[in-house]
């Protein structure tokens, strides 16, 4: 899981895409990757928290499913 | 492309047939002409008589080479997924097609030397040629796989219905090569380093460098070929950027650290006059190796 450190609590990036995919039909990791330029396997990493999107990357996959960055992608700590 | 690739199969199928009776014939006449020196006999006359048939079989044995490339590379270019078996077959063909080249060499050589009465090395040049007809023989195994792999791609129901636009299995498999390249790099240096004079090794280390990297070299100008029409920043993707970068830090550290070593073992032992011969193609392989694998590793790390 991707983290930071914020204070004594380590911030993560969490993620609503497998729910989005699933809103949108069962939409395959590979139709996203498509869509937005990137490879399946960076789409995978991004839905497991093993790798943190580029600003512009998280935008375009908001924008993909007509939602804010904010619906998309969250922090939250532990 | 599913249309070049059932073409490319085909071609490849047809050629197998016919330069594989090419390859069992050069294979006999070699073993023939192995006897006749063995047994002290003249081999002019039959070398006289065998050269055309010979020519012509290795032209054969080329063509099937060529044909298997094309369809490997066109078969890669649509791969949905990496495989280690599609890129062990082009780091295999590529060798093969060397090492043919290499067959002719070594037989004139042979000849030429027979000859001229010069027969001491005769013997570790059939060594050669012998270990160079197992490495046909493993490329016809491999090139059967490829023929049933392409048959299987050409069917009307199993063509990529929804193809990646960007690529990550051909990414994946330049590491495959690279691995490849590296390991049999690396073991032919060592067993070089055992076995061979080094003067021996001297006068050959540049050229014998050059073949052992062709395959990373033909795989990586593939890969370029393919990425040319886009712009250099849109190469990777980022999560690709951030696997190389990565690996090339490890391997900047790796790097040093081989050198270092190599820095020691050259000031320490000074009558170790091999390192200076080897140690570039040596730290060459051993960064590949390093490189390749860190990035295979992520790439593989991510997708669990």
């Amino acid at each position: 899981m991707s983290s930071e450190n914020i204070g004594n609590k380590q911030a993560r990036l969490g993620n609503n895409i497998r729910r989005l995919r699933f809103d949108a039909k069962e939409l395959s990791q590979l139709e996203l990757a498509n869509a937005v330029g990137v490879t399946r396997l960076t789409i995978h990493s991004i839905e497991t928290g093993k790798f943190n999107p580029s600003v512009s990357l998280a935008i375009r996959i908001a924008k993909y499913f007509g939602k804010q960055v904010e619906d998309v992608f969250y922090l939250y700590y532990e | 492309m599913n249309n070049a690739i059932g073409i490319s199969g085909k071609t490849t199928a047809a050629l197998l047939g016919v330069s594989a009776a090419g390859f069992i014939f050069n294979s006999i006449i070699y073993i023939m002409l192995h006897l006749k020196i063995n047994l002290g006999q003249d081999i002019t006359a039959f070398a006289d008589r065998v050269s055309v048939y010979v020519g012509i079989s290795t032209i054969l044995l080329l063509l099937f080479h060529f044909a298997a490339i094309a369809t490997i590379l066109l078969t890669l270019r649509v791969a949905e997924k990496d495989s280690v078996l599609q890129a062990f077959i082009f780091f295999l063909s590529i060798i093969s097609t060397v090492m043919i080249a290499g067959d002719f060499a070594l037989c004139s050589d042979i000849v030429k030397e027979y000859g001229a009465g010069l027969t001491e090395g005769i013997l570790s040049e059939f060594v050669i040629l012998y270990f160079s007809q197992l490495l046909h023989l493993l490329f016809y195994a491999f090139a059967i796989v490829l023929i049933l792999i392409t048959s299987r791609k050409t069917l009307p129901d199993n063509g990529a219905k929804n193809p990646a636009l960007k690529d990550e299995a051909i990414f994946l498999d330049v590491q495959y090569v690279g691995i490849f390249t590296s390991i049999m790099g690396l073991a032919i240096l060592v067993a070089l380093s055992l076995f061979t004079p080094l003067w021996a090794i001297k006068k050959g280390i540049i050229t014998l460098c050059i073949v052992l990297l062709l395959p990373y070299a033909m795989i990586v100008a593939y890969w370029i070929l393919l990425k040319i029409r886009e712009k250099i920043t849109e190469w990777y993707d980022e999560k690709q950027f951030q696997d190389v970068t990565k690996a090339s830090f490890i391997s900047l550290i790796a790097s040093m650290l081989i050198l270092a070593v190599f820095f020691l073992i050259q000031n320490l032992y000074t009558r170790f006059a091999l390192m200076n011969v080897i140690w570039f193609p040596l730290y060459f392989f051993m960064t590949l190796l390093v490189f390749s694998s860190i990035v295979l590793y992520l790439n593989k790390k991510a997708g669990e």
